[in-house]
């Protein structure tokens, strides 16, 4: 005779998801790596003529494609064909909009979250969160992270900063917290 | 079978285990198989139908009887495979389909009933007088293993993705020496092998390279790819080739979970080997009847002796060094070779061979092993979609034609003579440095092909695991399933869990003898993968619980948690679901109650907020919507319903509009990825995308909604820097705002039917907000609200939930709602759609009330029924039921046919054997003028 498979029940939700970190407080130190948040960052979103758009709103901002080292304070992530982020020290401010030279501009300050994510395991982490070949680079930031659409450049050679819609910032801090 | 351990143990740690309840002793290194063995036990299973006695048969994954299931450390993990699970202290194994065991099944009695019981019975028997009299018993009765319910391996595994120039499959001799080719020529190499070291037949083989024996060689390799950087996998097992190059690899790993190895690589080298086929004659299923190189594995890698008076039948010269060697360890061989025309006619002993026929004479033996030859294992080059031919000098089916980025080497590539093995190798892995040097090795292979034979006495078997004899594949002939496809599924051949390893080719030879073809011209099945059996949790990895299908997480958590939230999942979100300790239902009827009485606050931040930018944006969403949006004027709302190419309504939501050159819509919080697609497909696709940006702002901004009368007074409090009187701020209108000094949005629109303020900020300031809101409350006796609540309110008022309240064919006539398909002129996604011939049948399902006359709510789901002929015909369903706190009494919605020329009819429902009545209403149940919006 076969053993009865057990039936599962549903699980609670109340059990299953582990509650949001305190992103004000939290931070992950292991063997070869270390996560923190990186609060206070400013995050303005460009779609179009992207490049006239940076030229308007922050001159001489560089463009990062992924995993290339920002070397600036303020620096922009391309997104995609169109779209772009500029990350500044602080918020810049600006009203969401059209502009009549071809572009929009709309504040994300708040709609991410960004993680630092360093060390000598950076790469091992990296091999498994994400199928892409991150070395080889990219025009674009954007990869899938433990499943998650993010954004990815590094600040130094064995520090990534990832940005994570919010939202979902609380899966990859599980994601990395439980490896 | 008298088998027993020779030559020195050393150091080696003896581990204790049992078997099938007998205590037994084996010594580290050892596989269950080979501990199994060395203490002569000789029926480690029983077959999957006949249940006959089966021993060890192979020494890797080929061996198809060696199945058992092992519980270590509390857990039972089934269907363990003996010949490659390494043996730990304290397993308790017992024998694969045996109870109680190996030797005492007490199903050993069907295999007396075999005539009754050949391939494909079941499609002929236990039909009459139905056959789901039988079925219980019979699907008791099959399958392998015991499954543990209790035994839920943790979700550890990781999933490594990397990328290599060459990689190469198979560490044996050929694959040695064209990853160290490889390494040379400065590649990035990666080396997999499924053995405990680099090495393959070298670990069992006489064979001296480069004036070093063949496994210290083998050794050294290994340290000189290691020592240039390239990652050297042991104890891993490349299971499948896809698209692009792409391995998948398991390796085991002590101490650690098993890890996913996701290769992607410039070049694949398969240099895996062959697997030798067993001689087809009577009874040649006998425990003790093994092959003739997991002898030679077992002697020279465990130090095990299978049987002190061995028969050996080969038909080729690979077999010459294991003769020597099983001869050297004290083994009386006596050598029956087809070449010379000695052919095993018969095997006797039940339990382990007794004595061995051999053209007519008995031989007493204790061990019969076998050889026919070897099959290339062209496993992943055929997953490659690689093609196969057949090779009549090695008697074996071999790589045809080339596949780009992957080559085969060596034995896998029907090139059995170690010599051009090697040359081979060496070119494949780029040809940088020399071809290792040969000293000594085993002679040139030859081989006179030997393959069943039909017609003739007792049974011949060709596939161990399933059951499979000659006697079956004569059958499917006979009933004129000669494909080898129709072969495969009728008979089972290949199907069991050794896929055919040692069984394929003699089976698909016996239907080329039998049809009269030859073996090219009968062909192969598919090769898929995976090429052995791999557990679930590794190909899941570590996606289970909480990192399965994750759910996004609500900027308020801590607080609604604080506020004593229960949680429930929302369209892909955690979600309050109601406040409170008390039983859910009481706290859901609170919160509606006191949102009709006086106020409630509502997170509703998971709304989507997609914007659309540009001079085209208007026309994007004119094309995209069931209404005109660009008809708005700036600071409106308008709502409306998203729907596909088939006119079925997708999403509804409301559009604000900023400007000409702004709008932001709110969709569904389960939608906005759904909604937000097809927006961006059509700008690119049917507009200028110069003209028209889109961007998902629903991360950005965080939203609390105020409603019920007192919600301006409420809203009043937060001083956002707005006039709040209704000339000001209408219904479906929005003003930008201030909130501690940053920007805020509030506007007035209602998911409730109540008056209702929905104040956004960015949401970082969310949490600021909703203290202050939260401590307003209880100034007016209000109260939060969670979604459950919400859902109730809205079906008072006959809002619809898109995908709850409207099914996969709802069109928006069937909500009643047929203005702009009437009006509108211009085009827009599933306009066409609407005006099909389904589209304008008058029996379709339409969105009604249904008044209940009971204090009970009609079950959600409950099916609407008539009666047509005695039977009960469906004619819609539920799709929303509650208690009504303020109507104090059940409300519902459901889609019903023909329900808006139905109103005030009464109907049956039907639910899990219960009927029940309901009269058909119009869907708003509460304040049906509307007054409520501006009360």
């Amino acid at each position: 005779m076969r053993d009865p498979v057990a039936v599962m029940s549903m699980p609670d939700p109340m059990a299953k998801w582990t509650p949001v970190p305190d992103w004000r407080t939290v931070s992950l130190m292991r063997d070869g790596w270390s996560l923190k948040p990186v609060p206070g960052l400013g995050r303005t979103i460009v779609i179009g003529r992207i490049a006239e758009a940076i030229a308007s709103i922050a001159p001489d901002c560089p463009m990062l494609g992924l995993w290339e080292i920002a070397q600036t304070p303020a620096f922009a992530i391309r997104m995609s064909r169109d779209k772009a982020m500029i990350v500044s020290p602080e918020p810049l401010g600006l009203t969401p909009g059209w502009n009549a030279g071809g572009w929009a501009v709309t504040p994300a300050d708040s709609g991410y979250l960004a993680f630092e994510l360093a060390g000598d395991e950076l790469d091992a982490i990296i091999r498994e969160a994400t199928t892409t070949d991150v070395w080889a680079g990219s025009r674009s930031a954007a990869i899938v992270f433990a499943g998650v659409a993010c954004l990815m450049v590094r600040t130094a050679p064995k520090t990534a900063l990832l940005h994570v819609e919010t939202g979902r910032d609380a899966y990859i801090w599980r994601w990395l917290e439980t490896r | 079978m008298t088998a027993r351990r020779v030559g020195e143990i050393g150091e080696r740690r003896p581990i204790s285990f049992q078997f099938d309840g007998r205590r037994l002793q084996g010594l580290e290194g050892d596989t269950i198989a080979s501990a199994l063995l060395a203490n002569d036990v000789r029926v480690i299973g029983r077959s999957f139908k006949y249940h006959r006695p089966r021993g060890i048969y192979g020494a890797g994954v080929e061996d198809p009887n060696g199945l058992v299931d092992v519980t270590l450390s509390g857990k039972t993990s089934p269907n363990v495979r003996a010949t490659t699970e390494k043996l730990v202290d304290g397993m308790v194994v017992r024998a694969g389909n045996a109870d109680p065991g190996a030797e005492t099944d007490r199903h050993g009695f069907i295999d007396r009933l075999a005539q009754f019981i050949p391939a494909g019975f079941y499609y002929k028997t236990f039909m009459w007088p139905d056959w789901h009299l039988f079925e219980p018993r019979i699907r008791a009765m099959a399958g392998l293993g015991r499954l543990d319910p209790t035994h839920e391996p943790p979700a550890d595994s990781p999933q490594i993705n990397e990328r290599c120039d060459v990689l190469v499959i198979g560490a044996g001799p050929a694959g040695l020496t064209a990853a160290r080719a490889a390494s040379r020529a400065g590649k990035r190499v990666i080396l997999v092998d499924d053995q405990t070291q680099p090495g393959g037949s070298l670990l069992y083989r006489d064979v001296t390279l480069e004036g070093i024996q063949g496994a210290d060689w083998a050794q050294s390799v290994g340290a000189e790819l290691s020592g240039a950087g390239q990652r050297v996998l042991t104890n891993s097992t490349a299971y499948g080739v896809y698209q692009h190059n792409l391995a998948c690899v398991w390796e085991r790993r002590l101490g650690q979970s098993d890890a996913l190895w996701q290769i992607r690589a410039g070049q694949i080298i398969l240099a895996t080997g062959a697997i030798e086929r067993p001689l087809v004659f009577p009874d040649n299923d006998r425990p003790g009847v093994m092959s003739a190189e997991a002898a030679l594995v077992f002697l020279k890698r465990h130090g095990l002796l299978v049987g002190q008076k061995i028969v050996l039948a080969t038909n080729n010269t690979r077999t010459d060094d294991g003769i020597d060697a099983l001869r050297k360890a004290g083994a009386e061989v006596r050598v029956a070779d087809r070449r010379s025309g000695a052919e095993i006619t018969g095997v006797e002993g039940k339990s382990g061979v007794t004595a061995v026929w051999i053209n007519g004479e008995r031989v007493i033996a204790d061990c019969l092993l076998v050889s026919s030859g070897f099959s290339p294992t062209v496993h992943l080059y055929a997953q490659a979609t690689g093609k196969l031919r057949y090779d009549e000098q090695t008697a074996a089916l071999v790589p045809a034609k080339p596949v780009s980025g992957l080559a085969v080497i060596g034995a896998a590539n029907g090139t059995f003579d170690l010599g051009p093995s090697l040359a081979e190798a060496h070119a494949a892995g780029g040809g940088s440095g020399d071809v290792p040097i040969i000293d000594w090795a085993y002679a040139p292979y030859a081989i006179e092909a030997v393959w069943p034979v039909t017609g003739a006495k007792g049974r011949q078997w060709i596939d161990f695991q399933n059951d499979v004899t000659v006697k079956d594949i004569e059958l499917a002939a006979r009933e004129n399933y000669r494909s080898v496809e129709h072969l495969k599924r009728y008979t089972t051949l290949g199907m069991a869990t050794d896929q055919g390893k040692t069984s394929n080719l003699n089976g698909l030879a016996t239907m080329a003898a039998i049809t009269g073809r030859s073996i090219d011209a009968t062909g192969t099945t598919t090769y898929r993968p995976p090429y052995v059996p791999v557990p679930l949790k590794i190909i899941a990895g570590r996606r289970r619980g909480e990192l399965y299908n994750p759910v996004k997480r609500l900027v308020l958590e801590p607080q609604h948690r604080d506020a004593g939230a229960v949680f429930r999942e929302y369209g892909g979100w955690l979600r309050p679901a109601y406040y409170g300790t008390g039983a859910d239902q009481r706290e859901i009827q609170r919160e509606a109650r006191i949102a009709r009485e006086t106020v409630a606050l509502l997170d509703g931040s998971p709304l989507g907020k997609i914007e659309v930018f540009g001079p085209q944006a208007g026309a994007v969403l004119d094309f995209n919507s069931y209404n005109t949006i660009s008809t708005l004027k700036p600071g409106r709302l308008r709502y409306g319903f998203m729907l596909t190419e088939s006119g079925v309504i997708y999403d509804d939501g409301v559009v604000a509009k900023v400007s000409d050159t702004h709008y932001i819509v709110s969709c569904s919080s389960g939608h906005v990825d759904g909604v937000l697609m097809p927006l961006e497909e059509w700008r690119q696709d049917r507009f200028n995308p110069a003209e028209v940006v889109i961007h998902n702002s629903t991360p950005q901004w965080a939203t609390l909604t105020a409603t019920g009368p007192r919600a301006r007074d409420l809203v009043a409090r937060l001083e956002l820097g707005v006039d709040l009187d209704d000339v000001s701020l209408p219904h479906m209108a929005f003003v930008e705002a201030t909130f501690a000094g940053g920007p805020a949005r509030l506007a007035r629109v209602s998911f409730t039917g109540d008056r209702s303020y929905e104040v956004s900020v960015p949401s970082l300031a969310a949490p600021d907000l909703f203290t202050q809101m939260r401590a307003l409350l209880a100034e007016f006796g209000g109260c939060l609200l969670g979604s459950e609540a919400l859902l109730l309110l809205r079906a008072e008022k006959g809002y619809i939930i898109a995908g709850k309240d409207t099914d996969g064919t709802t069109i928006p006539a069937d909500l009643g709602i047929n203005g702009p398909r009437d009006k509108r002129r211009d085009e827009f996604v599933g306009k066409r759609s609407l005006f099909t011939e389904n589209a304008q049948r008058t029996d379709r399902q339409q969105l009604v009330g249904l008044t209940v006359h009971s204090a009970e709510p009609l079950p959600t789901g409950a099916h609407a029924v008539e009666l047509a002929d005695g039977k009960r015909r469906s004619i819609g369903f539920v799709t929303s039921s509650y208690f009504s706190p303020v109507l104090n009494r059940p409300i519902a919605l459901g889609l019903i046919e023909r329900g808006l020329a139905r109103l005030g009819e009464d109907i049956m429902l039907y639910h899990l054997g219960k009927t029940l009545r309901a009269t058909i209403s119009d869907p708003c149940a509460f304040d049906r003028d509307g007054g409520r919006l501006n009360a």
